[in-house]
């Protein structure tokens, strides 16, 4: 049980992620990075730090990769045929400060679980701090806590003292426990009872989505209430339920906040071309990321030639935008072909339906708008 | 912000309403247009979603059945409705404020595919207010596969409102309208009035495969 005041802990923790993503040479993604700076109060901004150009006020200096073409004359070579540039964004306090509840919903390979082990680095230095990875299984949450236990304990890492180090995925041991108190053990929603009655500092959901919903974590985030601690959702949009995340974290309550969209190429350690031009269905779903990755064209121009010569996609539309672009989906499987906010009528839609003051109010509404 | 209180339906609409009982209850108002577009105008459910999760809101089955009929009375401007229901509903006369519940027999299957062709032609409107009805036709799904018997429906699961809406859609309503002349007329006069008048020649339509007859 963490005994720091929760705005110093969060200092703490900032401060000490830093040290350690600066030891192990972790530059993250921009999803990766958004997420971490919106648990520590920041927010990420689409502007380069100019070299000599004066910070604003209150504003520090990110360093991000971005994924880009070989002739991008900042391109660094990340793996096969992909690269990356690093960009030094400029960071500003996040309205709303410290959010509490992160939500990631990214492509396959996007990068999550990399992204969530180095957020978990921070609460190993607060002593006593009690931070869960849960999962539908055991094996669920391995990649994350590999990531984490390299960056702390291994020689490339921090090279922590632990009192117990577990980790066995087959029989369900995968426990961390350093030298100060602060615990980090993999638990599996099959055995949620074990769940209840504990204090922590973070829960973290890996492949949130084969969770039941968000009574994953309605159930237990009495928890996390004497620390104010944390709660992470990472995940593939593969069930409609994760939509609700993606709802809160772009609402109007500050305290969650939402990474998605972030397509598999982004991740340039793990993107396959190859398998991407073989999944596309239609180039045309590439058409909205040109401009912003214009070296995609290359991409697009091979799927175009593989379509031609009748080589189809192997993926559904729907399956494509979730499996590599991290878009929520329609959900295949659904019966009506209705989305909430649709085929809603209205004063302008249909004004015979409506009295005259609803008519008036909408006109005048109009009005404004273009005034 | 619009409510039901800024509705001004026309008369030449019909008003049809369904309504779905058990533990979670609901009912759907819908308005029919001469041109057999359905307009959703309110829904009673007594139950709301929380998070995707179910939740009743503490309405006893008097209260729901007193908002449902006395609602349904302000629309058709009768003292006495009917709205169609699942046909293994207990209540079977009326119960209050004039409103009786009439067995649909329709199976599900049928009922989703009427509904589905409503939406596929872009012939259903939902009020703006509505909640649970949109978050129902959202999220309602196939199964993975058919059932024992063979049967390809869509799982039962969050749809008490929409339910209500594909009773409405099932009877494949049509509005006062589209009785043309003589619509205060009884049904028989009505017939009688049809059968007098010089029908249109149809023309047989002729196979050249059957050959002349």
């Amino acid at each position: 049980m963490a005994r720091i005041a929760p705005e110093d802990r969060d200092t703490l923790m900032r401060l000490w992620r830093r040290q350690v993503w600066d030891r192990v040479g972790f530059i993250p993604f921009v999803h990766q990075a958004e997420g971490t700076l919106a648990s520590e109060g920041f927010s990420l901004t689409d502007t380069e730090a100019g070299e000599r150009d004066p910070l604003p006020e209150q504003a520090e200096i990110e360093t991000v990769y971005v994924a880009c073409g070989e002739d991008d004359p900042r391109a660094e070579r990340i793996a096969d045929q992909n690269y990356a540039r690093r960009e030094r964004r400029i960071v500003v306090p996040r309205t709303g400060g410290v959010a509490h509840h992160l939500t990631d919903l990214a492509a396959y390979k996007a990068g999550k679980s990399k992204g969530v082990g180095m957020w978990l680095v921070g609460p190993a230095c607060i002593p006593d701090a009690g931070v869960d990875l849960i999962g539908i299984e055991y094996k669920t949450s391995e990649n994350e806590f590999n990531y984490l236990c390299d960056a702390l304990l291994s020689s490339a890492g921090m090279r922590l003292k632990y009192r117990h180090y577990y980790n066995d995925s087959r029989n369900g041991r995968m426990l961390l426990e350093l030298k100060n108190g602060a615990t980090f053990e993999v638990r599996s929603w099959e055995r949620r009872e074990g769940l209840k009655g504990a204090q922590r500092t973070a829960y973290c959901y890996n492949e949130a989505y084969q969770l039941p919903g968000l009574e994953a974590y309605t159930s237990i985030a009495q928890n996390l209430r004497a620390e104010r601690g944390f709660a992470l959702f990472t995940t593939t949009c593969d069930r409609p339920w994760v939509t609700f995340l993606h709802e809160m974290g772009h609402g109007q309550d500050l305290d969650w906040h939402c990474s998605c969209g972030a397509p598999g190429w982004c991740n340039g350690f793990t993107f396959d071309r190859k398998a991407f031009i073989r999944d596309c269905p239609a180039d045309d779903l590439m058409q909205p990321y040109l401009t912003d990755y214009p070296w995609l064209a290359g991409v697009v121009d091979d799927i175009k030639r593989a379509r031609d010569r009748g080589v189809p996609g192997l993926m559904t539309r729907e399956r494509f935008d979730i499996a590599w672009l991290g878009l929520l989906g329609t959900f295949a499987g659904r019966v009506y072909d209705y989305q909430r906010g649709q085929r809603t009528f209205g004063p302008g839609s249909h004004p015979s339906l409506w009295k005259k003051r609803a008519i008036e109010a909408h006109l005048r509404e109009v009005v404004d708008a273009l005034v | 912000m619009l409510s039901y209180r800024d509705l001004a339906i026309p008369s030449t609409f019909e008003i049809i309403a369904a309504g779905d009982t058990g533990t979670y209850m609901s009912g759907v108002i819908a308005a029919i247009a001469p041109d057999d577009e359905a307009f959703v105008l309110e829904e009673f459910p007594n139950y709301r979603y929380v998070a995707g999760e179910i939740e009743l809101t503490g309405l006893t089955v008097g209260e729901w059945f007193t908002n449902f009929g006395t609602s349904l009375r302000r629309y058709t401007r009768k003292p006495k409705n009917h709205a169609w229901c699942d046909r293994n509903t207990n209540f079977t006369t009326e119960v209050k404020a004039g409103l009786t519940l009439r067995r649909n027999f329709k199976h599900l299957e049928l009922r989703t595919e009427i509904t589905r062709e409503y939406f596929q032609h872009g012939k259903v409107w939902l009020a703006p207010w509505l909640r649970v009805l949109p978050y129902e036709l959202e999220n309602a799904r196939w199964p993975e596969d058919t059932t024992d018997a063979g049967r390809y429906q869509r799982l039962k699961k969050k749809d008490h409102t929409l339910d209500c809406l594909e009773h409405i859609l099932s009877r494949r309503p049509r509005s006062k309208h589209y009785r043309g002349a003589g619509a205060d007329l009884s049904l028989k006069d009505q017939m009688r009035l049809k059968l007098q008048q010089p029908q249109p020649d149809r023309g047989l339509a002729v196979d050249a495969h059957l050959g002349s007859n």
